[in-house]
């Protein structure tokens, strides 16, 4: 102690000399200037800490509805597939009931092959889904189960050359439409909510972040001015590093929530809706198909059947001549469209058996290429879709981290910097 | 295009960076619901009602058909400027029949040939237009309601479709002497114990019949032996033998030709009691060849006499063979 002592000054205190020269008496916890600024010091890096807390929840839940949002269009694209497997099995039925015992055997591996995968992914659908949508997914089991069983029935009577073979057919392909497909709309379209809902929540959830960001740097702003007036020093270097570091991994994170958000919300609007639409096309498409063959199995009491064909047909063509839309899909459907007119000239012109044979024949191998085509498109859009959606917030793992560090590191060196302030007064 | 991509990508950041700030544009990214389709179906135009028979029209017994062509031409020569000539001319005789009315007129899925009873008849038809070795005959299956309008439109020249002979179908097309006499019967499962409609109705039994049919008509009469019944109505025949078959029904009603077909289906189904109901089956032609239907009449005349009728019957139903049904003749020429 080289100063020579001040008697104007409290040493219980050991207060430096407030700034204007004006001796301070001993005051109570808090009120003098060095409390206040351990009290500032201490609230801002608190605050910084609480940034850094909520910052993480806040990317984090983000994260989280990105990730179940990718989860539901997984469903979604699941149930399509689902969908597509069950009325292909179907269309198979109904064309190879009308060729008897003469249906092909590859035809008979590929019904036996859809039926199973719809049946695998009907049980691997349940994980994750609740409530009504579990319940409907019971219902699409147990319904599969029967249909398989009446399209056995229909072969046996029909291998046998029973007309009630007709009969267990319609029911089989009724089951399919009454209930197995309503079923499946109504996941599907629950899964649809589910995509928009946690989109929504995605943009949602944003405010957090920036309030907290703007709060710790209020705090480090009105601090500073604060102090500005106590002591007269302008600025306190380790705290305004402390503030362009929170606006820096604010920044960042803002930016990168900002980026996965849209990312997300062009996969929604781009690749994901159009996989939808296609696969929407190839269910009607397949519904098409097979009820072609039911107007042919209903002999001449098919008219049902046929203005459900045109209805399926509707569909198909509002999806491939619609927005998104694509031309070769759409020349293909039209090929097939008029093998199906000439068949329903055969037949309504008493030709049945040549009806028959372009079901088989010409009809079969144009709806085979339209399929081909239309299940690629649909396959490349759906996975596409669902690794982007998966991309979407890759991200936010790194800005989560970045974020927590940086506010992290923000707090210490707020607490370096006002602890420099202190140490003047000591 | 690709300066549209960017400013596209462009915009959806700063949607998205507006988004964080203000909770907005949260619209803009959502799947839409599933496609619905509403199309346009043309309603068919209004079929004026059938003409129904006056209490004059019903006086004439309606299974009083034209009488036969005497004698029958030499098969292959017939008479010059005749309906059967025209065929003859065509090349071949087109007809419209069941495709699923097993043992009446039924497709063989095997050969996919037609086949039954009522093929048997037309077949003979052919042989006497064209004989020797006749040409194919031209099958049209059709429903029940396309059999009137085929025969209104020329569209073929005889239908052999389970069809009841009635005084309404007189109004519309002309029908031949009768050649089956159907009727009304119930098909049980085998050893069930109901040997008639009037025990299945006093076990309260569960009857299944095609809906809006004559057959149904029949047991909604107020008699005693149908009081008990539960009735279950399908829209085809071919659907109550799925019913019956998966124990929804304990028994069908309908013509026993329909119910034969469903028993040589169904091994454990039989056909059991009297025929409550009198369906005679004719083979209609259009209206105005008259000479077509005497012409059948006379081919019916000869296979009831020649036993080949016999011959038919015990093809399609077995059992014991009935005499054939005996022809009707003395309706009045149109005209005359």
């Amino acid at each position: 102690m080289s100063a020579p002592p001040q008697p104007a000054i409290d040493p219980v205190a050991s207060a430096p000399l407030a700034p204007g020269g004006a001796p301070s008496s001993k005051v109570a916890f808090g009120t003098s200037t060095p409390a206040r600024i351990r009290l500032i010091s201490a609230g801002t890096a608190v605050l910084a800490v609480l940034l850094a807390v909520f910052g993480w929840i806040s990317v984090s839940r983000r994260d989280q509805s990105l990730d179940h949002a990718g989860a539901a269009a997984a469903r979604l694209i699941s149930v399509q597939e689902i969908r597509s497997a069950v009325i292909e099995a179907d269309s198979i039925a109904t064309t190879s009931f009308l060729q008897g015992g003469l249906e092909k055997t590859d035809q008979r591996a590929r019904y036996e092959e859809r039926l199973s995968t719809a049946a695998s992914s009907l049980a691997l659908l349940s994980n994750g889904l609740t409530g009504s949508s579990l319940d409907q997914l019971t219902t699409a089991s147990s319904t599969l189960e029967v249909f398989s069983g009446l399209v056995e029935q229909a072969r046996a009577n029909n291998r046998q050359g029973f007309p009630v073979g007709a009969a267990y057919q319609r029911q089989a392909s009724a089951l399919v439409r009454d209930s197995l497909l309503t079923s499946l709309d109504a996941i599907e379209q629950q899964s649809r909510s589910d995509v928009n809902a946690e989109i929504e929540s995605a943009h949602k959830i944003g405010w957090v972040l920036p309030v907290a960001g703007v709060i710790v740097l209020g705090a480090m702003v009105a601090g500073s001015v604060w102090l500005f007036r106590r002591t007269r020093r302008l600025i306190n270097v380790p705290v305004g590093l402390a503030a362009v570091l929170t606006v820096v991994v604010v920044g960042i994170s803002l930016v990168s929530m900002g980026d996965a958000v849209s990312s997300a919300d062009g996969v929604v609007t781009g690749n994901l809706l159009q996989a939808d639409r296609f696969s929407q096309a190839r269910v009607a498409a397949f519904e098409a198909r097979s009820d072609e063959a039911l107007t042919l199995i209903n002999r001449g009491n098919g008219q049902a059947n046929e203005d459900a064909y045109q209805q399926a047909r509707a569909t198909v063509l509002a999806v491939l001549d619609g927005r998104d839309g694509r031309e070769d899909l759409s020349n293909g459907f039209a090929d097939y469209d008029e093998n199906h007119q000439d068949l329903r000239s055969q037949d309504e012109g008493g030709n049945w058996d040549g009806a028959v044979e372009t079901l088989t024949g010409d009809s079969a191998e144009s709806f085979a290429a339209f399929s081909a085509d239309i299940a690629d498109v649909v396959q490349s859009r759906a996975s596409l879709a669902e690794s982007a959606l998966n991309d979407a917030g890759s991200g936010l793992g790194t800005s989560r981290l970045v974020l927590i560090i940086g506010a992290l590191i923000a707090a210490g060196l707020v607490t370096v910097g006002y602890g420099q302030r202190l140490r003047e007064y000591r | 295009m690709k300066h549209t991509i960017r400013r596209r990508r462009r915009r959806i950041t700063a949607c998205g960076m507006a988004a964080i700030v203000f909770a907005g544009c949260s619209g803009d990214a959502r799947l839409p619901d599933a496609v619905q389709v509403e199309i346009v179906t043309t309603e068919a135009p209004a079929v004026p009602d059938p003409p129904v028979c006056t209490d004059a029209d019903k006086a004439l017994d309606p299974t009083r058909s034209y009488e036969p062509t005497q004698p029958l031409p030499a098969p292959g020569d017939m008479p010059v400027g005749s309906t059967m000539a025209n065929i003859k001319d065509r090349g071949r005789l087109v007809v419209a029949v069941s495709g699923d009315t097993l043992q009446f007129g039924a497709r063989d899925p095997i050969t996919g040939g037609i086949e039954g009873f009522d093929i048997d008849i037309l077949k003979e038809v052919n042989k006497a237009i064209f004989g020797g070795d006749p040409p194919a005959i031209e099958y049209q299956v059709i429903t029940y309601a396309q059999r009137l309008p085929k025969l209104e439109s020329h569209e073929v020249d005889l239908v052999a479709h389970t069809m009841t002979i009635n005084c309404n179908r007189w109004l519309r097309i002309g029908f031949s002497s009768e050649y089956f006499a159907a009727g009304q019967k119930i098909l049980v499962k085998l050893a069930s114990g109901i040997n008639d409609i009037a025990s299945l109705s006093a076990q309260n039994g569960r009857i299944c019949v095609p809906g809006g049919s004559t057959n149904l008509e029949e047991i909604q009469r107020p008699k005693p032996q149908y009081a008990g019944l539960q009735i279950t109505e399908k829209p085809d025949i071919t659907d109550c033998l799925v019913a019956f078959q998966q124990g929804q029904v304990d028994a069908i009603t309908g013509d026993d030709t329909v119910l034969v077909g469903f028993a040589a289906q169904d091994p454990y189904a039989v056909v059991v009691g009297d025929q409550f109901t009198s369906e005679p089956y004719g083979v209609g032609a259009n209206k105005d060849e008259v000479d077509l239907i005497q012409f059948v009449n006379s081919v019916l005349e000869n296979i009831r006499t020649n036993g080949r009728w016999a011959e038919i019957y015990t093809k399609w139903v077995g059992g014991d063979v009935p005499e054939p049904p005996a022809a009707v003749y003395g309706r009045p020429l149109p005209g005359s």
